[in-house]
């Protein structure tokens, strides 16, 4: 009978989340990414730092990197662990929020680096450009060319109540010919590449890539590892890279929509400032 | 998912346990999860009520799938693919490690194991309660103060190779690591489904296309791992 199952709807209400229309409390406080606190009361211990061998001690990645004689992080690298955190709490710091993903690989480094804002905005205005006619229906393909199936589930969650992608007019596809995102998680392993490159392929254009999580940003954890993965970045041209271990349901969700042009894109200045700030 | 969140800082639970014990104290107070387990679990098994009560439902599952036993023990299968067939290897039981052996130990699956989907569906719906079980001994082994009250002990890691194994939702995960002047040298994952894989090509006798879904998910293999 149908009817137990609409009054036990009903009676739950509404579950969904409001964003990206209204505010999300688990979206602004999850704790997404590491930055470098940058004040005067740490210049000594951020001194101490800029040393790679250090870092490296510190760091199961090599996420933490010098950079004009100061000390950055690599969000691509960065698998969230925290032992930077608990070992050094005046030079590095969490920081709440969903909206981790950017249109160049570059932006992912949170420093004192010298940013190209005129290529940033090359990449908006082309991509841009791309997705225009992709306004009210979607679909995705998803890939796994290897991970450890946390990505996938967090992916998965899309579909549940909470975040449902389905009300933003986003589906997944399991045929490539009917896809216009690919969304690739894991580390690019070898036997994935050449299937990778069909499913690609396959897809007809427009198409907008996104490299979910830190597997398919960099490799992770497994990144020197004897598979040779660094990531989907030397297999595809990637448009939206998502940083995190995995990157959360409400991280992806924020990249679709980044590529699809439905969400304003970081300023450059913000990543110079993500500094301290993000 | 939130409640993990809420007490590790992530999503899967990652970054707390560490060699020689954990890395810091519950982030959420012992009746705050106390209270959200309640909910959870409640909201399972009202919903889990609902669905036994859909006769379309388990008419999908019934004969749907069907793994001999002689097949499920003649290779081992894990977790409730297993214990759906007759075969019922349990690593909290039978290997229990940490404190495992001190928390009370998982009875034997006893119902009659059909080796179909539902007789899967009944062992993890089973196994929630398990589960609810075990949680709630382990808060009420913080609760009374049974810890020694220290985090971490101080380990002595030496070179060499060793074994580890846990019982997971899927069956038990296997790791053996090589270990060298502090760091790992080697790691090989076996996921629990990675072992049951193999199995979901003897499962079709006598069933139909559109059974397919009920069957993979019945078997609710994770594919991944198995490329990296």
């Amino acid at each position: 009978m149908p009817f137990p199952w609409a009054m036990r709807g009903l009676r739950n209400g509404v579950l969904t989340s409001r964003w990206p229309s209204g505010p999300d409390g688990y979206f602004d406080s999850f704790r997404a990414a590491v930055t470098v606190v940058r004040d005067d009361t740490n210049a000594a211990e951020r001194a101490e730092l800029v040393d790679q061998r250090t870092l490296d001690q510190i760091c199961p990645t090599g996420a933490l990197r010098t950079a004009v004689g100061d000390v950055a992080v690599d969000r691509a690298r960065c698998i969230l662990c925290g032992r930077c955190v608990a070992s050094r709490p005046t030079v590095f710091a969490w920081v709440p929020g969903s909206s981790t993903a950017r249109l160049r690989r570059e932006q992912l480094v949170v420093g004192p680096v010298p940013y190209d804002d005129d290529a940033l905005s090359v990449v908006r205005t082309e991509l841009g450009r791309r997705v225009r006619r992709l306004r009210r229906s979607v679909h995705i393909r998803h890939v796994d060319t290897g991970s450890d199936g946390s990505d996938e589930w967090e992916v998965q969650a899309l579909l549940n109540p909470v975040y449902d992608i389905h009300r933003l007019g986003i589906f997944f596809t399991a045929s490539p010919r009917h896809a216009d995102i690919l969304l690739v998680t894991g580390v690019g392993a070898s036997g994935m590449a050449a299937p990778l490159r069909r499913t690609r392929e396959a897809m007809p254009d427009p198409v907008v890539v996104i490299a979910a999580g830190a597997d398919a940003v960099s490799g992770g954890l497994l990144r020197d590892g004897y598979s040779g993965s660094h990531g989907i970045g030397s297999l595809l041209d990637v448009d939206i890279w998502v940083p995190g271990s995995p990157a959360s349901p409400f991280s992806v969700l924020h990249a679709i929509l980044l590529g699809l042009g439905r969400l304003p894109v970081p300023a450059p200045s913000a990543a110079v400032s993500g500094w301290a700030s993000r | 998912m939130r409640l993990v969140s809420a007490l590790c800082g992530n999503r899967f639970g990652r970054g707390v346990t560490v060699p020689g014990g954990v890395v810091d104290e519950p982030a959420v107070a012992v009746s705050d999860i106390r209270a959200a387990l309640a909910a959870v679990h409640a909201s399972v098994r009202s919903d889990l009520g609902a669905l036994v009560s859909s006769a379309s439902f388990v008419d999908r599952l019934r004969g749907t799938g069907p793994l001999t036993d002689s097949r499920a023990s003649e290779y081992g299968a894990l977790g409730p693919i297993g214990r759906g067939s007759g075969y019922d290897d349990d690593d909290r039981r039978n290997r229990p490690t940490d404190a495992y052996p001190d928390l009370p130990s998982p009875e034997p699956w006893q119902v009659a194991a059909t080796g179909d989907a539902m007789a899967r569906a009944r062992v993890r719906w089973h196994e929630i309660d398990t589960s609810a079980a075990l949680i709630g001994a382990s808060l009420d082994a913080v609760t009374s103060g049974a810890s020694s009250g220290r985090l971490r002990v101080p380990l002595d890691v030496g070179n060499g190779f060793a074994v580890g194994w846990a019982e997971s939702a899927q069956g038990e995960v296997v790791y053996g690591v090589e270990v060298e002047a502090g760091r790992i040298r080697r790691c090989f994952a076996r996921s629990a489904s990675f072992h049951n894989l193999l199995l979901f090509h003897d499962v079709f006798d006598g069933d139909i296309f559109t059974d397919f879904p009920f069957v993979e998910a019945s078997f609710g293999l994770c594919y991944a791992g198995v490329a990296m």
